[in-house]
């Protein structure tokens, strides 16, 4: 019975939980520790660019890739349901993460945008939901899970990796 | 009078003679309807009017084909007449719709509804109607973006879309007639389930039961699409509509305000309960029979109680929406046994008396026979190897649950059989009142179960378990069994690589058909089983067979392939069959699916050759 009283908690809050959760984010959002870095802006989900051939945003996830960046990922990663939608990266609701095969770009960049922004094929959006640090620790966990020797990215065409 | 109003008119006069004794459905005014969109030849008394009006044939839920030209005999030289791409690629669950010489079909999302002429060779699209569902109710959509099907009722083709609009289009012209949003995808909410019409009333349900969404049927008004009532299965008794014609047969379901009382404070709100399966109806009765899903979340140490109503059944009155009584399969459901398959309609001699019951194969395992006013069980009997009940207690209606295969917080429960699909899942089965059995295409699973933390966050998953399926005893997947509910037990069972996921279909030729998700569309003799005939798809078959007319007079089978559905999501969704947890773990037992079939939705039409054929 260690769990009820949370359980309870959450029901009986149930009506104002969605709300408050996303104001305390919100709030915290407005104050990333300095250890979050910046928020990409501008985040090309395709690799055809008229005009110019381009690289890849050259934003990093700022907080890593260690063991402690990816077991708070995961934790992240099961506390905001990403997993019932994603499972451990074999995918359901929502596409694989294992594959290599990164609908909407595989990048720290795109991966962030994908969770921040959502996407048009049942993607939510959680940009409210989340502080810029914890998107970055769920794109460090959700890449970790992309077992595919090298990655493939499918948004940079055929033969390009992404790591 | 031309010659369609003369079709009509002894349609009718046909109709009012005989139809009502020999189709327990209450076709009659849908038969002569028909005219608009296509003149019938006429149907004796006691024959089958040759159309297809609704997924499970009528309302009684039978699925049964009195067309006797394809027989057990001569099934052999079935062919294939001619196919048709849906050009979507997701699992395809619905029945094809024949009413008149048009035949209808819709697609899983994006919903497209098409209207094919049966009179060239081949069928012809007269129109294509497409109500642009919302791209983002995807991501609510628990089991792949399925439908199931559409049922036709005053000139109208009524079904659901994936984004929560019940939509009415003109059968005869393709164009929207009305559309209603009757659910939210915020709140975790989408529609999957084929209408029921009733009198001037279509019956709808909710999906989400993976959402923490409050399940509800939904009377609209065939004419304009407004909502006549809405029937909750949890919350108050005002909001299930519970009042004091409600008369449950057991101790246990009677009482104020269960639907709140047996759950934790507030849990009520995001408990599940969804409608999302069959309903059956009873005119003589006048009752509706629907079950409700699975409780939310599947972790059941969050909800201590009953979780009334959910995991259950529930017989209203047809108009008022108004309960007579309920009963749950599985009260304070230990394993996502939605209690939302099919309830098949039946007059049975039972111990010497004629009664009036419905038989249920629940998810549970249990092959239920119920007496259809009052909500008794009469008999329940295991039809798939279970471990986690010991059998039903009929003095209470309640499972007697093996106490070491209860899941929890933090603990794995090994082998728990059957699995989270259960027996058997949505796919309906078929009654042959020759041959007195009811064919049940199922499942043959087992799973490991952990419960874990579930958070509730509106739309998305709140599921709070880690759960692993695989193959119940024998390493077959699936099962197809012949089920005698007076002998109380199996006359025959097939044994089926995958999940049985189709629906089937009984026909007076002594023919059952039924479809594989290894690509097989087949024919088997009602009495023996023996397999008759086969015939390979493009894609592995999750679709409901039916039997029609056509204007030509000649009997045919449809069917749509395009393998998906939860069963089929490691192929339809791309999953990666190296997580066994993917797709609420059923990819822990389909991982080889994807070396058995590709995606892609098509239908399929079949007859006997054109030359020999007896009408």
């Amino acid at each position: 019975m260690r769990v009820q009283p949370v359980v309870l908690l959450i029901g009986a809050a149930s009506l104002l939980a969605g709300a408050l959760l996303s104001a305390c984010d919100r709030r915290a959002g407005t104050r990333p520790p300095p250890s979050a870095g910046a928020r990409p802006e501008h985040v090309a989900q395709v690799p055809l660019v008229p005009g110019r051939v381009v690289a890849h945003a050259g934003i990093v996830n700022p907080v890593g890739s260690d063991a402690q960046a990816l077991e708070e990922g995961r934790r992240l990663y099961n506390w905001f349901n990403c997993v019932g939608c994603h499972f451990e990266g074999g995918g359901g609701i929502g596409p694989a993460f294992m594959d290599g095969e990164w609908i909407y770009g595989g990048s720290d960049a795109q991966v962030f945008d994908s969770i921040v922004s959502g996407r048009a094929n049942g993607m939510p959006t959680f940009g409210d939901k989340l502080t810029i640090e914890q998107t970055w620790h769920l794109v460090a966990f959700v890449r970790s899970l992309d077992d595919s020797e090298p990655a493939r990215d499918r948004s940079t065409g055929s033969g390009e990796r992404v790591r | 009078m031309t010659q369609r109003q003369v079709a009509a008119f002894v349609l009718f006069a046909v109709c009012a003679a005989g139809c009502r004794d020999s189709q327990p459905g209450d076709t009659r005014a849908a038969s002569v309807e028909t005219a608009t969109v296509g003149e019938r030849r006429l149907a004796e008394p006691g024959e089958d009017d040759g159309q297809w009006l609704m997924p499970s044939k009528t309302h009684d839920a039978t699925r049964f084909s009195r067309l006797t030209e394809i027989t057990a005999d001569n099934v052999s030289r079935l062919q294939h007449e001619w196919s048709f791409s849906t050009g979507v690629l997701q699992g395809h669950e619905a029945a094809p719709l024949v009413v008149g010489t048009t035949m209808y079909v819709v697609t899983p999302f994006p919903n497209i509804l098409y209207a094919l002429d049966l009179n060239p060779p081949g069928g012809r699209l007269k129109w294509k109607y497409e109500p642009a569902p919302m791209r983002a109710a995807r991501g609510v959509a628990c089991c792949d973006v399925v439908n199931r099907g559409a049922a036709y009722a005053d000139g109208k083709i009524i079904y659901n879309t994936l984004d929560n609009q019940t939509v009415a289009v003109d059968a005869v012209t393709g164009q929207e007639v009305w559309t209603t949003r009757l659910g939210d995808i915020n709140r975790g909410e989408s529609m999957t389930m084929a209408p029921l019409v009733v009198k001037d009333k279509v019956l709808v349900g909710n999906s989400g039961g993976e959402f923490g969404v409050r399940g509800w049927l939904t009377a609209l008004n065939v004419a304009d699409g407004s909502i006549a009532w809405r029937a909750y299965s949890t919350g108050p008794d005002a909001d299930v509509l519970i009042g004091p014609d409600f008369k449950p047969f057991y101790e246990q379901d009677r009482g104020v305000d269960l639907g709140v009382t047996s759950w934790p404070p507030e849990m009520w709100t995001i408990g599940g309960g969804a409608v999302w399966g069959w309903i059956s109806y009873d005119p003589d009765l006048n009752l509706i029979y629907y079950g409700t899903g699975n409780p939310g979340p599947w972790n059941p140490d969050s909800r201590p109680g009953a979780n009334k109503w959910t995991a259950g059944i529930f017989a209203r009155d047809a108009d008022t929406g108004m309960a007579r009584w309920a009963y749950q399969w599985s009260p304070h459901d230990l394993y996502d046994y939605d209690g939302v398959n099919e309830n098949v309609l039946l007059d049975l001699e039972w111990n010497g008396a004629l009664r009036k019951v419905l038989v249920r194969p629940e998810r549970n395992g249990f092959l239920y026979v119920l007496d259809r006013a009052t909500g008794e069980v009469l008999s329940a009997d295991p039809f798939v190897y279970t471990t986690v009940s010991t059998g039903v207690d009929l003095q209470t209606g309640r499972p007697m649950e093996v106490e070491e295969k209860k899941p929890g917080f933090g603990r794995v429960v090994h082998d728990i059989c059957p699995a989270a699909p259960g027996g058997k899942d949505w796919q309906p089965s078929s009654w042959s009142p020759i041959t007195g059995l009811l064919y049940i295409p199922h499942n043959n699973l087992c799973m490991d179960m952990e419960g874990v933390e579930a958070n509730y966050i509106a739309g998305t998953p709140f599921v709070g378990a880690r759960v692993v399926m695989k193959a119940g005893p024998g390493g077959h997947r699936g099962e197809f069994t012949a089920w005698d509910p007076v002998a109380r037990k199996a006359a025959w069972k097939i044994k089926e690589r995958f999940p049985a996921w189709s629906g089937a279909l009984a026909t007076a030729g002594d023919v059952v058909f039924y479809g594989t998700m290894d690509r097989w569309f087949k024919a088997v003799h009602a009495r023996t089983g023996e397999l008759l005939w086969q015939f390979q798809t493009g894609s592995g078959i999750v679709g409901q067979p039916i039997s029609y007319r056509g204007p030509d007079g000649r009997q045919y089978i449809a069917v749509l392939s395009g393998v998906g559905g939860w069963a089929g999501g490691v192929v339809s969704g791309n999953l990666d069959p190296r997580d066994s947890t993917a797709a609420l773990g059923f990819v822990g037992a389909m991982g080889d699916l994807p070396e058995y079939t590709t995606a892609g939705g098509t239908l399929h039409v079949f007859a006997l050759p054109a030359t020999g054929a007896t009408p």
